[in-house]
């Protein structure tokens, strides 16, 4: 074999082998995406989280700057935007929604991802966008329609692009699908808790709404200090039923104004125990347990029914031991006649580091200094 | 008597020869159907192909407009009728165009007439992709070439062995035989084979050789054996609602077999016959190609 044909040939074989190594890279930078996307999508609670994450993996697939999510409704089948991202007043004047619908609801009809230019004539070059429409279909059914705006022009998409796109788009559909379920049962379940933090309540008729507002408290609390997202959420659902324990207690005791016996005040006590025994039973509230459990420990060790001690008391057991002295304080009768809010900022303020968490304490007056409530 | 045998032999090997040196399907309609195998190509790279040639254009343009596919806005260009319905789907309708230039010509006997072969083709198509949608196969797109494509060797026959053709086809009606099995007696291949050959010439993908191969005997084609049944089926059930005419009389029951893998019961293959009609319907397009 002559050396001019070995070059040749060697050359052809180096473009293979690159050939096969850019699929490979791509393949492999295909599978990546797409595991990330199914974890992401699958864990989001809320259809803004849905569309943020369809959002950043779609930009990976192509360039997009802001997009639109469309909901189809379950009982009358109408097609209306769900959401928007970025979307400029610029862009939001040039779709018209009469035509954007009527390609929409071709889109789903075939079932298939389209790149689409203006469909208005008129436009300036210099602005023209390209909008991709993505069905979003879960068991045969269309959910709703994600439309993305790239300035790529529609001629430099790929099959490639569109296909990823679809597959992006079936779990995006699915979670969609559990966005709503999870909302629907979650509305559920939410009234069911007011409904006991309610009974609760009505059995002390001097601190009614009480449950409710430490509630609100705590969940204040918890965003000052930066908590996550489902954190601030159980933190919520605990301020509620923190006091659930009561319930089975003789009224005599619970409405009792005066101070109580040694006897009263060691069953009063049990109402932590009691409480936590009562939610454990359900599962989905498993996680404020702990949280009503040791709702009365005090920072110092002095408190019940554990006696444990600063960060062995969980957090959110800390706060809402916090947001429940301080209504405590500002809806007690003798108070009435002062400056409620104040008096009861140097109380936590007093007993912070003994009885109180400092950096709750301190979340705390963070929150109602910034809050209108106080200044007002 | 190995005498005979090696003439017929002899025969078929001049057969082969002869389709090897058919002209190509068409330069432009080879290259899309190379370029749209690959998943980087993009609307542009397509459509820049495609637009090489002005008559094939203005073809696809029709059909991408046309009721079948009923985009509520005119679709102007290539470009978009690519980004609109998608590689695949414009992959299709360059090769139907192309396609169907081979499949016309003047009728030259009384058994094959050019008008209901295209009939039948697209009829067998449609139902191809209705079936692959139903069970959702992996492409319905690729199941619809299959569906034209699947009786492409009868185009060969017509042409280029007319005679001996003839003999088959009247053999076929006045003996009650499938076409294909007259075609073995008198000129010792069929169809199917031819088609399969064509298909291999063309470069069309291995599910679309299998699928021309076997559309008769299904059973036969292991690896492809889903969309052998595909056209199969639609074959038998165009043929049974009369459909175009294919030169082929007889209409063979559909084997248990295949009625089981496309989990089609006489209510599902009533439903799927309606929904057919209502796509004949939209798909005039494709039947008046000729007006274009
Ligand atoms: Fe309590
Ligand atoms: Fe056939
Ligand atoms: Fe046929």
């Amino acid at each position: 074999m002559d050396s001019d044909e070995e070059v040749k040939q060697l050359k052809e074989y180096i473009k293979n082998l690159e050939v096969i190594n850019e699929g490979l890279r791509q393949s492999f930078e295909e599978l990546t995406t797409l595991y990330r996307l199914v974890d992401i999508i699958a864990e989001a609670r809320t259809l803004e989280r849905v569309l943020n994450s369809l959002l950043d993996l779609a930009a990976e697939v192509i360039p997009c700057h802001g997009a639109m999510l469309f909901l189809i409704d379950d009982t009358t089948g109408e097609i209306d935007v769900g959401l928007k991202r970025n979307i400029s007043r610029k862009i939001e004047n040039k779709i018209n929604l009469q035509n954007k619908k009527k390609v929409i609801e071709w889109a789903l009809k075939k079932g298939r991802t389209i790149a689409l230019p203006d469909i208005e004539e008129e436009i300036d070059d210099s602005e023209k966008v390209t909008f991709v429409l993505v069905p979003l279909i879960a068991h045969d059914k269309p959910v709703g329609l994600l439309d993305l705006i790239t300035e790529t022009p529609e001629g430099d998409i790929t099959s490639r692009d569109l296909s990823l796109l679809t597959i992006l788009s079936k779990q995006a559909a699915l979670a969609i699908e559990n966005v709503k379920l999870y909302e629907s049962m979650k509305k559920d379940e939410v009234n069911i808790i007011k409904a006991l933090s309610t009974t609760v309540d009505a059995k002390d008729h001097y601190t009614s709404g009480h449950s409710q507002k430490v509630s609100e408290y705590g969940t204040h609390i918890a965003e000052e200090m930066m908590l996550q997202e489902r954190e601030i959420e159980i933190i919520k659902y605990a301020g509620l039923l923190h006091d659930i324990g009561k319930i089975g207690m003789p009224d005599e005791i619970i409405k009792k104004p005066s101070k109580l016996s040694e006897e009263e005040f060691l069953i009063v006590r049990n109402h932590p125990v009691i409480g936590a025994k009562i939610i454990k039973e359900i599962d989905s509230l498993a996680a404020i347990v702990p949280i009503i459990l040791h709702h009365h420990e005090r920072f110092d060790g002095k408190g019940y029914p554990d006696k444990l001690k600063g960060e062995e008391i969980p957090v959110g057991a800390r706060i809402i031991h916090v947001a429940d002295a301080f209504d405590t304080m500002v809806s007690a009768r003798a108070y009435r006649d002062m400056l409620p809010a104040e008096l009861a900022i140097s109380e936590l303020r007093k007993n912070s580091g003994t009885q109180f968490d400092p950096a709750v304490v301190d979340a705390f007056i963070r929150h109602l200094r910034k809050s209108a409530v106080f200044n007002g | 008597m190995d005498d005979k045998l090696h003439q017929q032999e002899e025969k078929i090997q001049r057969i082969l020869e002869r389709i090897k040196a058919l002209p190509t399907l068409s330069v432009v309609v080879a290259r899309v159907i190379q370029v749209v195998s690959n998943p980087l190509t993009s609307a542009s790279d397509l459509s820049s192909i495609i637009m090489v040639d002005q008559a094939l254009t203005a073809k696809v343009l029709r059909l991408a407009n046309s009721a079948f596919y009923g985009f509520p806005f005119r679709i102007k260009n290539i470009t978009q009728a690519v980004s609109i319905l998608g590689f695949d789907t414009i992959r299709n309708l360059a090769l139907t165009v192309s396609v169907h230039k081979i499949f016309t010509g003047d009728d030259r006997n009384a058994f094959f007439s050019h008008q209901e072969f295209w009939k039948h083709s697209v009829g067998v198509a449609l139902c191809c992709s209705l079936l692959a949608k139903k069970i959702k196969y992996k492409s319905h797109e690729s199941a619809f070439t299959a569906g034209l494509l699947h009786d492409i060797g009868k185009t060969f026959f017509e042409q280029y062995m007319h005679e001996e053709f003839v003999m088959a086809l009247k053999d076929s009606a006045e003996k009650k035989i499938p076409l294909y099995q007259a075609e073995m007696q008198i000129i010792g291949i069929d169809h199917q084979a031819v088609g399969r050959i064509m298909a291999e010439k063309w470069n069309l993908p291995h599910e679309l050789q299998a699928g021309i191969n076997f559309h008769h005997h299904p059973e036969d084609e292991q690896e492809e054996n889903v969309m052998a049944t595909i056209v199969n089926v639609a074959n038998s059930l165009c043929n049974k609602k009369g459909l175009g005419n294919s030169g082929d009389t007889a209409i063979l029951p559909l084997s248990g077999e295949a009625r089981a893998l496309l989990n089609l019961d006489e209510k599902a293959e009533e439903e799927l016959m309606g929904k057919l009609d209502l796509e004949l319907n939209e798909a005039q397009a494709f039947f008046n190609m000729t007006s274009f």
